[in-house]
């Protein structure tokens, strides 16, 4: 029922690249560990050996589940563009699904982090008039997102619509 | 690597030499210089303030700060000058940042909405000036700083460029010509006679204001502070308690006082306040989306009000303040709502458009509301209908929707539901329908994709 939902329009969703998920599985344990440093460290100190054994549990298990579906989560994301319009779908959790015509687009940037330069990716992001409805894609190998920022900005040339 | 402007990623159209521009070398200098003024306007400050007593201790330490603060702005300066770079030619323009985090921004010629040049004080002391690329609602472009002759040629190629963008295809774009070039005319050319729409008499705005929740809560608050006051005996705080109520009652009543919506050939205006009268024109076409809202006290009177997403509201911020702009009608009949809508889109006939409720599952996500959710596509608009206590009718003509999302959280994923939000300009309108049956939502989306496009290609 739900794979109907967000289904791909049409054309096969383009996936991310699996560097994304590389750097993600980085970033999750770094994320999580120094969010529980100081809990951990606090509770510890202050409170019974118990109390700080149990944030490290809360840790562990939050972590584990983290791992576990990062590469689920990596897997649901897919974006597809189209004659008139791109589609982006993304989420485990939280689906959803987006779809931002051509002419729309105010704006298209091209972003790159140091860490995501490290695992040779960029980012893409459309920005339109309503910033409920702009779309980022992450994790693109540069070259793909750099030829991906030039097609949506000739599309939308040729697109315009006013706002 | 990569996103260096030297990599051959632009499209096969543009010439293969491209000119390649940097900000001017005395970015760095013009950062330090306004930290500089900004430090000096402060130190003055805390000296005529008698701020600073001890004059020697506090003044090294204050100074060691200063020549700290002028001495990053700098560096920051200098390395924004280094790292930044910008492409203008006929093809594309584009701004290229590779300071920590590497961003390369191309704008869409025929998006550009505006281009300002800023001179603060000690940027102008050194001849730079700097550029603001406003392409519509949500974010612009600054490039700072140039030299002023730089700024000046590249707003002028932008807006040349914008113009031609325009002009290729068949009907040029229809709102955002309006903010670009300065010298728009004023909105009214006082030809056609000015027809009154609405007026909001005394007598409603007085009842709309006393029967509402806001008024309700400040009764509520003023009553506790009476009852305190009288208790501990003092006559002083009750006094008070009457005076903040009273002055929140005059500020509301106020405001809306003499509230009226004329017409006059296209333009819709709007006058109101009590002593000194806010007018502002108000145009049908720049209009995203309308919200009418019924607060759980106003269901007595059966007033109504109406706001406005407007695009361009934001920016003209000289009037009093954006909330109270955005309002159309602060209280009506339903009779009165509808006078407003027409005036605003005589096109749009709201018994035509068939409110569908939500299939019944959704009763476990929306226990109370359940009956006041509904929602209803129309010839040009999308209606959706919410609200626990207060009911909120949201209205989007499908020229006007910017783009499209279906969101599903676990709860819903469940219940087989899902929720379809409609974007806008941003503004005090939001329209979402809520936990629509699953199947249907993804045959909702893509009809209203397609409705959009058609509405889009009707207007071009």
């Amino acid at each position: 029922m739900t794979e109907d939902l967000f289904a791909p329009p049409g054309t096969a969703w383009q996936r991310l690249s699996p560097n994304y998920l590389r750097m993600k599985l980085l970033l999750i344990p770094l994320g999580w560990t120094a969010l529980f440093v100081g809990p951990a460290v606090a509770a510890f100190l202050v409170g019974p050996p118990a109390l700080g054994w149990a944030v490290v549990a809360v840790w562990a298990a939050l972590l584990a589940w983290r791992l576990i579906r990062a590469p689920r989560a990596f897997r649901r994301w897919g974006y597809a563009e189209r004659d008139t319009d791109v589609y982006l779908t993304s989420g485990l959790f939280h689906r959803r699904l987006v779809c931002v015509p051509y002419g729309r687009m105010q704006l298209v940037q091209l972003q790159s982090g140091p860490l995501e330069r490290a695992f040779g990716l960029a980012t893409v992001e459309m920005i339109t008039s309503s910033t409920q409805g702009g779309v980022t894609i992450p994790g693109l190998a540069q070259a793909d997102a750099a030829a991906l920022r030039d097609r949506l900005i000739a599309r939308g040339e040729t697109q315009q619509a006013g706002i | 690597m990569s996103l260096s402007p030297a990599d051959p990623s632009a499209p096969a159209v543009v010439p293969a030499r491209q000119v390649v521009e940097h900000p001017s070398p005395l970015t760095g200098v013009a950062h330090g210089g306004i930290a500089l003024a900004a430090v000096v306007v402060f130190f003055v400050q805390e000296l005529g303030d008698g701020g600073l007593k001890d004059l020697s201790g506090q003044a090294v330490v204050f100074g060691i700060l200063a020549a700290a603060a002028v001495l990053l702005a700098g560096i920051y300066g200098l390395f924004a000058w280094r790292t930044t770079a910008f492409i203008v030619d006929d093809a594309e323009f584009r701004v290229e940042r590779s300071f920590i985090w590497r961003s390369s921004s191309k704008v869409d010629y025929t998006k550009v909405q505006a281009v300002e040049i800023a001179q603060p004080l000690v940027a102008r002391l050194l001849g730079l000036a700097k550029v603001h690329i406003d392409v519509g609602g949500a974010g612009g472009l600054n490039l700072a700083f140039l030299t002023r002759t730089r700024a000046e040629a590249l707003r002028e190629h932008l807006l040349a460029r914008m113009a031609r963008a325009r002009a290729l295809p068949p009907g040029p774009a229809t709102a955002p010509g309006d903010t670009a070039p300065a010298g728009t005319p004023p909105l009214d050319q006082a030809e056609p006679p000015e027809v009154l729409v609405h007026a909001v008499t005394p007598a409603t705005l007085l009842l709309g204001t006393a029967v509402s929740s806001p008024a309700a809560a400040a009764l509520l608050v003023a009553g506790a502070l009476l009852a305190a006051s009288i208790w501990g005996g003092g006559s002083i705080t009750s006094l008070g308690a009457l005076l903040a109520f009273g002055g929140w009652a005059w500020s509301n009543v106020g405001r809306n006082w003499g509230f009226r919506m004329t017409r006059r050939g296209d333009t819709l205006r709007i006058s109101r306040g009590f002593g000194s009268t806010t007018a502002q024109g108000l145009r049908p076409d720049r209009i995203q989306g309308v919200a009418v809202q019924q607060d759980l006290l106003q269901r007595i009177t059966g007033l109504y009000r109406v706001t406005v997403t407007v695009l361009g509201f934001a920016e003209s911020g000289d009037e009093s303040n954006g909330a109270a702009n955005s309002v159309v009608l602060p209280f009506g009949t339903w009779a009165d709502v509808l006078t407003v809508l027409r005036a605003i889109w005589p096109e749009l006939d709201l018994t035509r458009v068939q409110p569908v409720p939500q299939p019944d599952r959704a009763r476990w996500l929306t226990p109370l509301a359940f009956e006041q959710h509904t929602w209803g596509v129309g010839d040009d608009v999308v209606v959706a209908h919410h609200g626990l206590i207060e009911h909120r009718l949201t209205i989007v003509p499908h020229r006007r929707m910017q783009s499209l999302s279906v969101h599903q959280g676990p709860l819903q994923r469940r219940l087989r539901l899902a929720t379809v939000a409609v974007h806008t300009t941003d503004g005090p309108v939001s329209l979402r329908l809520y936990h629509l049956d699953a199947g249907i939502a993804r045959r909702v989306f893509e009809d209203q994709l397609e409705r959009g496009r058609a509405a889009r290609a009707a207007v071009a």
